[in-house]
């Protein structure tokens, strides 16, 4: 038997024959550094040691010299093997956009019986049919739609109330699957309602076509009438009554709730989850709110900033992390598609929250008139009389004209966040998007100036709220693991 | 444990070099067969006409000149009809090769490795063992096709080259619906054109068992005491899951390893996310781990929640993922999901304490070699 | 604006890490008055010969909602006069100065970074959008 070798023989004798592997780093906090790798995983350092690590200095027998080797942060002489690890794992993050566009949006009315404050539709009333599109608009989105080479296709229906033209609806769906018959894509169907019109003859047209039901629940029922004025009052009876009356009919897993933030929302979130827990959902979304359409009009979107969002959802957060410490199974989404970019090299495919930006690349929007958006964003500027995002019309342009449009091409060029200064140093970039709608809407470019953009330091303020919670809470940092492979 | 091998006593010997062959208790076979099966004889059976005969009895009685007569002992009555055994008339030397009712059958193809892991359980020797490939080819013939599932270990059996993979397609001609588990340290791999002769074999149900021991490439390359251990074995499975072919990632939980369990797991998570199963093992103490029993041992009890932890990650990314190797009682509960009871038959024991344990039947038990020399201070019945 | 100097030049290192062999930037600030918040024009000179026009010209960028810098040369000083886009106190001057020093050498190692992992950043890239490889279809056949 010959003799055992000590750890030691298997260590390089110099720490200095260490090679930098790319990286990035921006401040956690007063003293600590988050470094991201070019896969996008994250480790935090004491601006100590970064400083050793840059100047070469750093030793190899420090327990962090190990981590940086083996998060793919430096190689020497014992492992090279990480660049051909970080190439599987930027591809594997890369893939989704051969995949192109997936989310076709079709606006089948601006008719709507609400009129909420914040609503980036502006509402036209029932009575004026001109606002519904017709068939001939509705075959040539869904050629369109068909077009994209995405294998899986979804077409989620908005408006306005899309239940006012549910016969439009009916028209889509049927004709897609039937013009899909060749092109063996994977079709969805979604419709984006309030629920106040459901009946039993919608759902089981549902049913029999596996149409996914969405709906928003904004919070307890004052909360949520304030937000969503109907005649009647009653928005929130109706919602209600409707997810039960979807669940019944075609199941639970066939409604998602969503809720929008309005400035009557920021200091209730307790109440708004305690609201989601009472209707037995098992997680929420605590969006931002976007800065359009009513919502600047109505200058709803000036009266609260990052700051007070953040407040917001620090707190709702917390309180969730406290239900799920208590054996309570509740997810937060928008915390998990953060932590699926943080902790896997998945794509979450939200479209606010990539880079290069969602437009046209993750959704498309087609109008009830024919005018084809590059997100839903960019339809509302529209409505505000900026027709910067639109890309063509599917009754005069080709799939070819309008994917190919400098409304579209110039912002995802311009926007692409690797290139846009600041956002090209800065270590949440993997995790972060463009979202040049965004920044037109605000500051009359594609990128706007980072350090004053609500944008960047909402998305900064929230990856380190994150990061903070991972690493300091070992029951956090699983529960956000799951929540990232969810 | 059982006895696999010994030395017995040769009543008569008619042959003179060593052979494998089939045992079967049925004395009643065509005179054809009996050319090529050992009998299992019993006291009143004529074993005439058989190549081997295995008696109880101590004195041979109307045997056949031709026939090679051993005498077996007790130890020895887990033999049964259709094992097979490697007979040398000349030493006495048994060796059970086959067992038609275990479901844990592994052939050993070489001592020889390029690794030299401090927890060996096959510790390596330096000599030319090719004979056992042979060996090989010729066991894998008399195995039936039933079959369900086979393993091929060492040493490092891909040492052999293409030989070894001539003993793939041999294996899948010769067995067609076996399952073949190959522990290997996946070095050989690194080079794509082996890996591609690998997948050319193209058998349905193939899997290899390579062994990963921390994300610290340092830590790696000192349990198995070889420098650029760690790029070669992943470099290896890069080539494999290129070309398609299924990987398991082995890691043995011992002091040297447990401090970054966890960190391996996330490791393999963000890096090896396609591999096809993870299992984690508790250790044999057999080999090179009694030698080095000081740097490896960790009562089993005392990691068992940083075996959470790392079964949590693996669970947590969609990964499959199994505990081997330990005992119910020395895990947390959270674990159970993924706990299989994993040790070979033939080696499998309890404790006294374990004669009252309300759950032993669905225990995996120990290593015979762990309750000899070392094993958890907290092994308890449940009641 | 008019500004009266009253004199107060601080010879501070970079944090509690000097990096050998640079030389730590002068601060000069420029103020009215002690006691309470005022606009203020406060003065940072960098060594060019240390630091690249670059790095601060970036640290500067990241600082545009706190103050507009007008950047020159002048011999191998890079000079900078930050005016403050709203008053503060001098105590929260002194901690912006800071951290825009800090910002400028952490610019600065950045572009070094960058240039040290040129080659490796390319060659990861190339390897991660080649034709072959282990994800999705991208099989290597086996002929």
């Amino acid at each position: 038997m010959s003799e055992f070798r000590t750890i030691e023989f298997y260590k390089t004798r110099e720490s200095s024959s260490y090679r930098l592997l790319p990286f990035r780093f921006t401040s956690l906090d007063k003293d600590q550094y988050v470094l991201t790798n070019m896969s996008g995983e994250y480790l935090v350092s004491t601006r100590d040691k970064l400083l050793d690590l840059l100047q070469h200095k750093l030793s190899n027998e420090d327990p962090t010299y190990v981590e940086l080797r083996s998060r793919h942060f430096l190689t020497d002489n014992n492992s090279s093997i990480a660049p051909e690890l970080l190439a599987i794992k930027l591809r594997t993050r890369y893939d989704r956009l051969a995949e192109f566009t997936g989310l076709h949006i079709f606006v089948v009315t601006l008719r709507c019986e609400h009129s909420c404050s914040y609503c980036q539709v502006s509402r036209q009333s029932e009575d004026k049919l001109r606002y519904d599109m017709s068939s001939e608009i509705a075959v040539g989105a869904i050629d369109l739609a068909l077009r994209s080479p995405s294998k899986n296709i979804k077409i989620e229906f908005q408006g306005g109330e899309p239940l006012l033209n549910f016969e439009l609806i009916k028209f889509v769906v049927l004709e897609a699957k039937k013009r899909n018959q060749r092109r063996g894509k994977n079709l969805a169907f979604v419709i984006a309602t309030n629920l106040a019109l459901i009946n039993e003859h919608i759902l089981t047209f549902c049913g029999q076509h596996s149409i996914l039901i969405s709906t928003s629940l904004d919070g307890p029922k004052d909360l949520h009438n304030a937000n969503r004025p109907r005649p009647g009052r009653d928005s929130y009876e109706k919602t209600i009554d409707g997810i039960k009356f979807v669940r019944q009919i075609l199941g639970k897993d066939r409604v998602s709730v969503l809720m929008t933030t309005t400035e009557a929302s920021l200091n209730r979130v307790r109440e708004i989850i305690d609201e989601y827990l009472i209707q037995n959902l098992n997680g929420i979304f605590l969006r931002p709110l976007s800065p359009y359409g009513f919502a600047i009009k109505t200058k709803s979107y000036r009266a609260y900033n990052a700051e007070r969002w953040l407040d917001f959802y620090k707190e709702g957060l917390e309180y969730i992390i406290d239900l799920n410490r208590q054996g309570i199974d509740f997810i937060e989404y928008y915390a998990a598609t953060i932590l699926k970019k943080m902790l896997t090299s998945e794509d979450p495919g939200y479209v606010d929250l990539m880079s290069p930006s969602g437009i046209g690349i993750g959704a498309v929007v087609y109008n009830y008139d024919g005018y084809v958006y590059a997100s839903d964003e960019s339809r509302m500027l529209a409505e505000m009389g900026e027709e910067k995002f639109r890309l063509g019309n599917v009754l005069e342009d080709s799939y070819e004209k309008i994917f190919t449009s400098p409304n579209l091409l110039d912002p995802l060029e311009e926007s692409f966040a690797y290139s846009v200064p600041m956002c090209s140093d800065c270590a949440f970039e993997p995790y972060c998007g463009a979202d040049p709608v965004f920044h037109y809407a605000l500051y009359r470019d594609y990128v706007g100036r980072k350090p004053e953009s609500e944008f960047c330091s909402r998305n900064m303020a929230t990856f380190r709220f994150l990061i903070k919670k991972m690493e300091a809470d070992k029951f956090i940092r699983q529960l956000f693991t799951k929540w990232a492979n969810n | 444990m059982l006895k696999l091998h010994g030395n017995l006593p040769v009543l008569n010997s008619a042959s003179r070099d060593a052979y494998l062959v089939t045992i079967t208790t049925n004395a009643n076979l065509p005179s054809v067969l009996k050319k090529n099966r050992a009998l299992l004889m019993q006291p009143d059976q004529d074993p005439k006409g058989y190549k081997a005969v295995l008696t109880k009895e101590k004195e041979r009685k109307a045997v056949d000149a031709d026939s090679d007569v051993f005498q077996i002992s007790d130890d020895y009555s887990y033999l049964n009809e259709g094992d097979i055994v490697r007979l040398d008339p000349s030493s006495g030397s048994m060796q059970s090769l086959y067992r038609k009712n275990s479901p844990h059958n592994t052939i050993l193809l070489t001592e020889q490795c390029n690794h030299y892991c401090l927890m060996c359980s096959q510790p390596p020797k330096d000599v030319d063992d090719s004979w056992l490939l042979q060996e090989a080819f010729e066991l894998i013939s008399l195995m039936p096709t039933d079959t369900k599932g086979i393993g091929f270990s060492g040493g490092e059996p891909t040492l052999y080259g293409d030989r070894f993979i001539d003993l793939l397609h041999h294996t899948k001609r010769s067995l067609p619906t076996t399952a073949i588990d190959i522990l290997s340290n996946g070095r050989a791999f690194k080079d794509i054109e082996f890996a591609k002769k690998y997948a050319a074999v193209e058998h349905p149900d193939m899997l290899l068992g390579i062994p990963i021991y921390s994300d610290d490439a340092v830590r790696h390359d000192y349990v198995v005491q070889s420098r650029g251990a760690f790029d070669e074995t992943i470099k290896g499975i890069l080539n494999l899951k290129k070309v398609d072919q299924k990987v398991e990632i082995r890691i043995v939980i011992h002091k040297q390893t447990i401090d970054r369990l966890v960190k391996t797991c996330e490791f393999i998570a963000r890096n090896l996310l396609f591999v096809d199963h993870v299992a984690l093992m508790g250790l044999e103490i057999t080999g090179f781990t009694r030698p080095n029993l000081d740097l490896l041992w960790i009562d089993p009890y005392e990691y068992k929640d940083i075996l959470s932890e790392a079964v949590a990650v693996l669970n947590n990314y969609g990964m499959n993922a199994s505990v081997y190797n330990h005992q119910l009682c020395t895990i947390n509960p959270d674990v159970l999901g993924n706990y299989r009871r994993s040790i070979s038959d033939w080696k499998t024991e309890f404790l006294d304490e374990c004669l009252s344990c309300t759950k032993r039947a669905d225990c995996g038990g120990l290593f015979s070699s762990s309750k000899q020399f070392r094993h958890s201070r907290y092994i308890k019945a449940f009641k | 604006m008019a500004i009266v100097p009253t004199a107060r030049i601080d010879r501070i290192g970079l944090g509690d890490k000097t990096v050998p062999g640079k030389a730590a930037p002068q601060v000069k600030i420029i103020k009215m008055n002690d006691s309470r918040k005022e606009s203020k024009a406060i003065s940072v000179n960098f060594d060019s010969q240390v630091f690249s026009l670059m790095a601060i010209k970036k640290a500067a960028y990241k600082y545009i909602d706190a103050f507009a810098a007008d950047i020159t040369i002048e011999n191998h000083e890079i000079r900078c006069v930050l005016s403050l886009t709203s008053p503060r106190t001098e105590e929260s001057s002194a901690r912006l100065v800071d951290d825009f020093k800090k910002e400028v050498l952490d610019q600065d190692l950045r572009e070094k970074l960058k240039d040290e992992t040129e080659a490796v950043r390319n060659l990861v890239l190339a390897h991660a959008f080649s034709k072959t490889g282990i994800v999705n279809n991208e099989r290597v056949s086996n002929d």
